[in-house]
């Protein structure tokens, strides 16, 4: 499903490859959450929506992931781009990615391009062109607009539904 | 008459027990250094449990009374995401018909066929041999019921087949570790049960053909030879109350004859050989055969006759 050959337009990601090979240490540490949203009855017997640890979802559930970036180190961190892709038997929520402060973009090629979502395409199988769906998306990068300053933490989040 | 196709509903995707991982990468550079960082996580895909029950076969059974061993088909399509083993009851009691089908009987398909097969189809017994159905997967079962005596033309008795999920019950329920493939089970939006309702018609609805030949040979006498000329003459009644629907006639050639071009003839009206407006054809419909459509024929109404002639070769 998430196959579809991508000809991604205005791609304006920087290429890492090209740079100096990636060190495995760093000072900005990534972590993960992937969160369900629960119905609690509150103190005042009202209904609440509250996140819980994504441990077992049925078909059909919405999983939050939320990504938070933060910098223990002494120096600024520059060019921060978040990349996670969207798990196999699980499908993008359209419009549920956050984009406060970055770039947001998405691939259907398997994380070989990337482009904003409404310039997102996909080669449909007559060779024509098309917008990709849902369905189709394979990874959401955001690229932070502004340094990653010390002691600072950003988060970024998404949501996708179980097939 | 089965209706697979129109009645399928298909399951959801991801199977029960699914582990689905996810690792995000963060990519940054401090200086003329370029790092990355990784984290992931994981979890487990519950069992979503649903299940369709469908009516396989034709409903209602023309019946009479008393009559035995009359079967309805039900197809019963797993449309959750894991193995799960369904109970079945067959139950006759149901309003709006005008009797209740005696000794209900449940058969479970073990071949793929659409009948049911004395001594090879065993009768389903509650807990002990309850079907497992894999996911998307579909078990044929079959209902036997019996017809009461004393029943009139047109009374009509139904029964029910319902499956349940034997993990448990109730749109939304959550069954803590009770999923296949090591998760939680929820029930669907059907609640984990499905029923398909079947009927008997009682009817003494009966088709007769009289089948008679002529023969006429080359010399004008009635000798079967070769070159002589067979007419055959089908006469087709309806007796009973009520109306045979659809009605069609065939009619195979004998061994060792050729059918007569242009000979059919329906109550004496001349039919064309091509399958087109008209309601017979030779060959056509079957290859080397008779085909005549009667369409809806009520009981008692006046005798059809249906004629065509062959030459022996």
């Amino acid at each position: 499903m998430k196959k579809a050959v991508i000809l991604g337009l205005a791609i304006l990601v920087p290429v890492w490859a090209g740079r100096a090979a990636a060190e495995s240490t760093g000072a900005v540490e990534i972590r993960a959450v992937a969160e369900v949203e629960v119905k609690v009855k509150g103190d005042d017997g009202k209904e609440q929506i509250k996140r819980e640890p994504a441990k077992k979802v049925p078909p059909g559930g919405a999983v939050i992931y939320t990504l938070r970036a933060e910098n223990k180190g002494s120096k600024p961190a520059d060019d921060v781009i978040v990349t996670d892709p969207i798990p196999e038997h699980m499908n993008y929520v359209d419009g549920s990615a956050s984009s406060a402060g970055t770039r947001l973009t998405f691939s259907a090629d398997g994380g070989k391009t990337f482009a904003p979502r409404e310039k997102l395409q996909v080669r449909s199988k007559d060779g024509t062109m098309r917008a990709a769906s849902a369905e189709e998306l394979t990874h959401v990068r955001w690229q932070f607009e502004k340094p990653l300053a010390p002691g600072e933490s950003r988060a970024v989040e998404f949501r996708a539904r179980v097939e | 008459m089965f209706l697979l196709t129109a009645s399928r509903a298909w399951a959801l995707g991801t199977p029960a027990g699914t582990t689905i991982a996810n690792t995000a990468t963060v990519n940054y550079s401090v200086g003329p250094g370029t790092f990355t960082q990784t984290a992931s996580t994981q979890f487990l895909v519950d069992e979503l449990i649903n299940v369709v029950v469908t009516l396989q076969s034709v409903s209602p059974v023309a019946v009479t009374s008393p009559d035995t061993n009359r079967q309805l088909s039900f197809l019963v399509t797993n449309t959750g995401n894991g193995s799960e083993s369904f109970s079945l009851v067959l139950d006759p009691a149901q309003g709006g018909d005008q009797f209740d089908p005696t000794n209900p009987r449940i058969y479970l398909d073990t071949n793929g066929s659409t009948v049911y097969e004395p001594g090879v189809d065993p009768l389903y017994q509650p807990g002990v041999n309850d079907p497992v159905i894999p996911p998307d997967g579909a078990r044929m079962v079959f209902a036997l019921c019996d017809i009461p005596a004393g029943q009139t033309n047109g009374n009509r008795g139904d029964a029910l087949l319902r499956a349940t999920s034997r993990t448990g019950t109730g749109a939304g329920t959550i069954v803590i570790g009770g999923g296949s493939g090591g998760g939680d089970a929820v029930i669907g939006a059907g609640g984990g049960v499905s029923a398909a309702l079947g009927g008997y018609l009682v009817t003494d609805l009966a088709v007769s053909i009289v089948k008679s030949a002529v023969v006429s040979d080359l010399g004008g006498g009635s000798v079967p030879a070769p070159g002589s000329t067979i007419t055959y003459t089908l006469q087709v009644s309806v007796a009973g109350s009520g109306t045979v629907a659809n009605l069609v006639i065939t009619d195979p050639l004998p061994p060792f004859t050729s059918y007569v071009a242009s000979s059919l003839r329906l109550n004496g009206a001349a039919l064309t050989d091509a399958a087109d407006a008209d309601a017979g054809d030779f060959g056509v419909t079957t290859a080397n055969q008779v085909t005549v459509a009667l369409g809806s024929v009520a009981g008692g109404s006046l005798p059809q006759t249906i004629r065509f002639a062959v030459t022996i070769n």
